[in-house]
């Protein structure tokens, strides 16, 4: 497929704003099936720990292809795991959206996050701020977009951070 | 129990052997500060602890910031490539004299007043010296502190920052046998931590993990979702532990290695599956060529195969060392009730890089912040600390196992306090281990 053209990324601009906006609205309400189904089969998702790192050669936060994704969400769709049981009410915002023309007439963005997150357990209650930057590399599949690739590199990602159960 | 009016802390009180009830201990000791302050004294100022491994710093000038107890280090090596643990503190008001948390550097300099130290610790440079006249300090009076006693086994490096105390082989005890087998499922006989590491922080007692590691009673419960999802990719690593209830059949076994070491040892578990060999990569077929290797090394495919036996036991090294799997562990008491657990994938030196991508990603499947594992353990720990609110009936009994423990010879054929892995034996040793610390016996 051709690569698309800066004019015709223009043009896409709001449909791709969109797209990580229902995505955000997703992970936020943890609406595993629906967030799942915006992945390609060629998705790769990354969570690095150090920021320029290789994930062959250096440990990640999460890396994982589209099997271990479904693995992933498995796991999460459970009451079982505790660590999200009860489960984390979020609220993020998605800003500084940046859209390229990318490979094969997909695109490529670039986003930054601001999740808050709210705990409660048992008589306790905690409060906790997540922030970092996303890229996304998203194909066109007839009318929809889905993600072939996902990198979130968390601000504290190479620091001391609580469990991370939720969707980022 | 402990009250405002009480001046001391007694360990006998706090941790009880009695025929009546068994064993049992207080739930104080994770929740009062008096006791945090008396570990950071007693068992991380005076004893030896883990501080990091040699292929963490492999290059003169190489350099890792840590810290012992509450204390900022550095653990460098020195222009002199000897490995040293520096205070990281300026001798003049006091600052940290190094900010990066790794990297290389011939020198420490403090940005507050220009003073700088040499990575062996030496203060090369003092700004301005003739101002202080007749009070000039006399030559080496202002170097980096340094912890006056530091050793290494296989490459983990552990300090004490007593001048004199238990001669750190003895303090290692039996804890070596295992560490040397860990080590030796390596190709070359090294293990390396090159691989980047985990953090993940916790609002809980730093004791908390050192019990855990050793307790498979747990792992049906807390770590079902994992185990299930484990089950789910079953390739011919992870076959048996992954059935549910099959628990209490499993010939893995506690044992009590004193000083307060510890092993869930997997040895027999994993014997009993012949020649499906385990722990040393992904697969049967990747681990064969670990076997083959190790085969070449020690002219017997038999000891070859018995060191991949032995690759899935949980080793504790008293008071913050632990390791298992594809990693090394350590634990970092952050304060009373907080405490941070880093994650080094644990590379086999002298392996192909598939076999170590392998263990890397078979690592963060289970550990780190978002592993499947790590995140539900951190979630009981917070659990058990909020509890500890309660003092209705301050008491944790751990008599799981005590009737049926036993000495055993393990497969080094040295005697152990053993009983079936879903005990509390080991858990026993270790408060054994550290109520002897505690009351300074």
């Amino acid at each position: 497929m051709n690569n698309i053209s800066n004019a015709e990324v223009n043009g896409l601009r709001p449909e791709i704003e969109n797209f990580l906006y229902r995505e955000a609205r997703m992970m936020d309400k943890h609406q595993f099936d629906d967030w799942e189904a915006m992945w390609s089969d060629k998705g790769v998702y990354w969570v690095p720990c150090a920021h320029d790192s290789d994930p062959m050669t250096e440990v990640s936060i999460i890396y994982a292809n589209r099997a271990g994704i479904a693995t992933r969400l498995g796991r999460m769709r459970s009451k079982a795991m505790y660590v999200q049981d009860p489960r984390s009410i979020c609220s993020r915002i998605v800003g500084n959206i940046e859209v390229y023309p990318g490979e094969d007439g997909g695109v490529t963005t670039y986003s930054t996050f601001n999740i808050t997150e709210f705990k409660r357990r048992g008589h306790l209650t905690h409060q906790t701020t997540w922030s970092g930057h996303s890229e996304h590399k998203l194909s066109r599949h007839g009318d929809q977009w889905l993600m072939d690739y996902k990198k979130v590199t968390l601000l504290n990602s190479d620091g001391e951070i609580p469990a991370l159960g939720f969707l980022v | 129990m402990l009250t405002p009016t009480q001046p001391y802390v007694d360990y006998d009180d706090l941790i009880q052997e009695d025929p009546e009830f068994g064993f049992r201990i207080n739930h104080h000791l994770y929740k009062d500060e008096e006791i945090f302050q008396q570990e950071m004294e007693r068992i991380f100022y005076k004893g030896w602890v883990y501080i990091g491994h040699e292929t963490e710093i492999p290059n003169p000038n190489d350099y890792v910031v840590r810290v012992m107890g509450q204390r900022p280090v550095i653990l460098s090596r020195g222009q002199d490539g000897k490995v040293r643990v520096l205070e990281n503190k300026c001798r003049h008001r006091g600052n940290t004299v190094c900010q990066e948390q790794r990297g290389n550097s011939k020198f420490f300099r403090c940005a507050y007043h220009g003073w700088v130290f040499s990575n062996t610790g030496e203060l090369a440079e003092m700004t301005h010296p003739s101002n202080y006249g007749e009070r000039m300090p006399a030559e080496g009076t202002m170097n980096l502190l340094e912890a006056p006693r530091i050793d290494s086994h296989r490459g983990f490096i552990f300090a004490s920052l007593a001048a004199e105390g238990q001669p750190f082989k003895e303090y290692l005890g039996r804890a070596a046998d295992y560490i040397d087998r860990y080590c030796d499922l390596a190709p070359d006989g090294e293990i390396s931590l090159s691989a980047g590491r985990h953090g993940i922080s916790y609002r809980g007692n730093w004791k908390m993990q050192l019990e855990n590691l050793t307790d498979a009673y747990h792992a049906e419960y807390t770590h079902a979702t994992a185990l299930a999802a484990f089950a789910a990719n079953s390739s011919a690593g992870k076959g048996k532990f992954t059935d549910r209830g099959d628990l209490e059949d499993q010939l893995s076994t506690q044992r009590d290695l004193g000083g307060g070491h510890a092993v869930l040892d997997g040895f027999a578990l994993n014997r009993a599956q012949g020649d499906k060999l385990r722990f040393t990569g992904s697969t049967g077929t990747l681990s064969e060529e670990i076997v083959g290797k190790i085969a070449e090394r020690e002219g017997s495919r038999e000891k070859a195969v018995w060191l991949t036996h032995g690759g899935g036991s949980h080793i504790t090294v008293f008071p913050n060392l632990m390791i298992l799997w594809d990693a090394v562990r350590t634990i970092q008491p952050v304060s009373l009730h907080e405490a941070v657990i880093y994650y080094h994938p644990a590379q086999l030196k002298g392996a192909s890089q598939e076999i170590n991508t392998a263990r890397i990603m078979s690592h963060q499947a289970g550990f780190g912040p978002a592993g499947f594992l790590a995140p539900d353990d951190m979630e009981m720990f917070e659990r058990t600390q909020a509890g500890t609110v309660s003092d209705t009936d301050p008491w944790i009994y751990l008599n799981r196992g005590l009737s049926s423990q036993r000495i055993e010879k393990d497969d080094f054929g040295v005697d152990a306090l053993t009983s079936q892995n879903l005990g509390e034996t080991t858990q026993r040793g270790i408060w054994r281990h550290y109520k002897h610390v505690m009351s300074g016996e």
